[in-house]
């Protein structure tokens, strides 16, 4: 548990630098629609911004400067770890990334999939739908990562397992907070209600 | 928590817990809880936790684990076994040992009328197996017995636990109501206090015999028993005369006296053990009648003997043979010295089905002059079958020329058992007297009978009927009558929250063993649920 967490964590504060001024490489040609101000990368391309380190591959990409970048089999890496989407839509005001469809991958964490990914720009991670990881084994139905506060809430039935044994919170409602303090981890699945109503309110924004 | 987790999967067994909103589950068992809070170091299941095992089942508010100290606290715990409810005021689990104290113990379904109280417990949570410690059993408020330490497996009935010998069917409770020739009533092995230093597991037996008939009387026994010496004393007062029996046994001391058999004995042993050897070399003073010459009356006198005994036992498999022979001889005062050697031999097979059969013989020159010391000349073939519902057995004495035997068979429907039995005795005839003052009878009896299955829920009941049906050769003194029936009874059983109540009558038309007389018997009982 203690390693989804740290996982999670450096996922959220890894992609906490957006895309502020970036360098584009298309694959083939760009074209621009005049009237509206997109970009259309159509057999795709690369965008990389070298401040933060983030680089996008993507075998189709639509972007617009100033407000948003489209990509569909787009892998997307920071210095720590990358996603891997069918799709994803980054919008900068709000600033948020959409991602349908996603696979995460660090150093410290092998893999994580969900159905569904956003990231706010509260510095706020949530994954939806069928989230899976093999190492540690893990299963949940929604997690909530707030990187500034260094807490994440698993939301929904899940089940974490490890060393032969499973822990399993099997109500449509389980809650179980972890949060980091200086390296240590702490569990409780008895969550304050302001903090719950805090972070499920961004976890029904996906 | 990968250590919590490892420490959770040592400790405990396979099991459920699978209802609670949070669980841990591990390849041998479960632990849950209402919420879950862990720091790093300490986790905590609260809001009603519990750990679950194959045969157990823990409850508590709250389980706290301390994953450095390797160790699990909780207080109020309620742990749920398949015979057992235990209760703890705390608990503390390390490695698969449970240490609790303020223990409470109960069979009852519900409530706790019926209960053991122990300062502590040491429960296996791996074996099922605990011992308590200065315990006292109680029924509603009266303490009945002390006991220093108390072993429980999951397997043993209370009554085993308390050392209490189990009359008749299941758990009888140490109790006596029935009617025969009068109405017997009273305490029988009724456990008592005793002082805890010893150790000793005590009883009472305090009964009131045929009241209501010509030959009313009164039983009172003792029985203490501790892990190398035992006691027993009976005395029977009646209108009609007066019994009693005892036996003492203790170290180098043996002592008994049976008034109705006519044996006094009191020995002095000194016995030696090695490998499957042993040598017991004695010295006694004793009184009997005389089996050489019973016409001239009881005798006594002193003895002086040793007996040689030998023991191998083999098993392989499903094969077992067990050879047990021995050689004695006694030397007397004015009595010719008595030689006796004999011995058994038993093969047993317990596979799919299970046989055994077994061979007893005993060759003396003459009879011994006392009981105590002798071992009559026996040939005996003896052999028992179980296959499925179906269990026979058969004893045949080569020396009295008898066979006698029993085939039951028992057909398990999901309502109960329906069970057959045929009785028979072949050259029973005319070989002892009977209780009745009759010649013994050829005995060839079919019974029937329905046994419903035990009462699980309170507040039930169930009735089992049985009947018999024989053939009456007749005596010499009484022609036979034929075909007839033999015997019949009911047996209503009633099931509260700690204890079965038992009401059943049987009359017997046609007394088919030696002890049985043309007579109708009610009884009642309790049995632990």
């Amino acid at each position: 548990m203690k390693r989804v967490c740290a996982a999670l964590l450096l996922a959220s504060l890894a992609l906490a630098a957006r895309f502020v001024g970036f360098e584009v490489k298309p694959n083939g040609n760009s074209e621009l629609d005049a009237t509206t101000g997109v970009y259309t990368l159509n057999t795709g391309g690369t965008i990389t911004d070298n401040k933060s380190g983030l680089s996008l591959v993507a075998k189709y990409i639509q972007y617009k400067d100033g407000e948003f970048i489209r990509a569909r089999e787009a892998r997307l890496r920071s210095r720590d770890g990358e996603f891997i989407a069918q799709s994803l839509e980054y919008q900068q005001k709000p600033d948020t990334l959409r991602m349908e469809v996603v696979r995460y991958s660090s150093s410290t964490f092998k893999e994580i999939t969900a159905r569904q990914g956003l990231l706010l720009g509260e510095n706020v991670l949530v994954l939806k739908g069928q989230i899976r990881s093999s190492s540690p084994s893990l299963e949940a139905e929604t997690v909530v990562v707030d990187a500034d506060k260094n807490q994440a809430l698993v939301l929904g039935n899940f089940t974490y397992k490890d060393a032969g044994a499973t822990l399993r919170g099997q109500k449509a409602n389980s809650t179980l907070l972890l949060s980091f303090n200086g390296g240590k981890v702490q569990a409780s699945t008895k969550v304050p209600t302001n903090l719950l109503q805090r972070l499920q309110g961004y976890a029904d924004r996906l | 928590m990968a250590l919590l987790f490892l420490w959770v999967s040592l400790a405990w067994a396979q099991g459920g817990c699978t209802d609670k909103p949070y669980t841990l589950e591990t390849p041998q068992g479960i632990a849950g809880g209402g919420n879950l809070d862990y720091d790093g170091e300490v986790a905590i299941f609260s809001d009603g936790a519990c750990l679950d095992t194959q045969g157990l089942k823990l409850t508590a508010p709250e389980l706290r684990y301390d994953q450095a100290a390797g160790v699990l606290q909780a207080q109020e715990i309620e742990v749920q076994t398949a015979r057992y409810h235990f209760w703890a005021q705390t608990g503390r689990i390390e490695g698969q040992i449970l240490l609790a104290e303020g223990i409470r113990v109960t069979t009852c379904r519900c409530g706790d009328d019926l209960r053991v109280l122990s300062q502590s417990m040491r429960f296996d949570t791996a074996t099922g197996e605990a011992v308590l410690e200065r315990s006292e059993l109680q029924f509603h408020t009266l303490g009945l017995a002390q006991f220093q330490e108390l072993k429980v497996t999951p397997q043993s009935s209370l009554l085993e636990i308390l050392g209490l010998p189990s009359r008749g069917s299941g758990d009888s409770l140490p109790l006596r109501a029935d009617f025969d020739q009068g109405f017997n009533v009273g305490l029988q092995d009724f456990p008592v206090k005793t002082d805890q230093k010893f150790g000793i597991a005590s009883s009472l037996t305090l009964v009131l015999l045929n009241l209501g008939s010509p030959d009313p009387g009164l039983g009172l026994g003792m029985a203490a028993e501790g892990t190398d010496r035992q006691g027993r004393a009976y005395f029977e007062v009646r209108a009609s005369g007066l019994k009693s029996r005892s036996l003492v046994q203790d170290g180098p001391i043996l002592f008994l006296h049976n008034t109705e058999d006519g044996h006094y004995g009191f020995r002095l042993r000194q016995a030696w053990e090695l490998g499957g050897w042993g040598l017991e070399v004695y010295g006694q003073i004793a009184r009997d009648e005389n089996y050489l010459y019973p016409q001239m009356g009881p005798q006594q006198g002193l003895a002086t003997g040793s007996e040689l005994r030998y023991r191998y036992a083999a098993r392989e498999g499903p094969f077992g043979l067990e050879f047990q022979p021995f050689a004695g001889i006694a030397l007397y005062d004015r009595w010719p010295t008595y030689l006796v050697f004999g011995g058994s031999l038993e093969g047993r097979y317990s596979g799919e089905f299970s046989l055994g059969l077994r061979y007893d013989w005993s060759t003396e020159n003459r009879p011994g002059r006392f009981w105590l010391e002798r071992h009559p000349a026996t040939q005996k073939i003896s052999g028992d079958l179980a296959y499925l519902g179906l269990t026979a057995r058969a004893s045949g004495d080569l020396l009295a020329n008898e066979l006698v035997g029993a085939v039951r068979y028992g057909l398990r429907e999901p309502f109960g058992e329906l069970w057959a039995q045929y009785n028979f005795c072949v050259g029973c005839y005319g070989k002892v007297t009977r209780s009745d003052g009759l010649e013994d009878i050829e005995r060839r009896e079919l019974q029937l009978g329905f046994i419903p299955n035990p009462l699980s829920c309170t507040d039930s009941f169930s009735l089992a009927p049985s009947i018999g049906v024989g053939y009456d050769y007749g005596t010499t003194q009484r022609p036979g009558t034929g075909w007839g029936l033999t015997r019949a009874g009911l047996e209503l059983r009633y099931a509260d929250c700690c204890v079965v109540w038992k009401v059943g009558y049987q009359y017997i038309f046609i007394p088919q063993t030696p002890d049985e007389t043309v007579a109708g018997k009610f009884i009642f009982g309790l049995e632990l649920r």
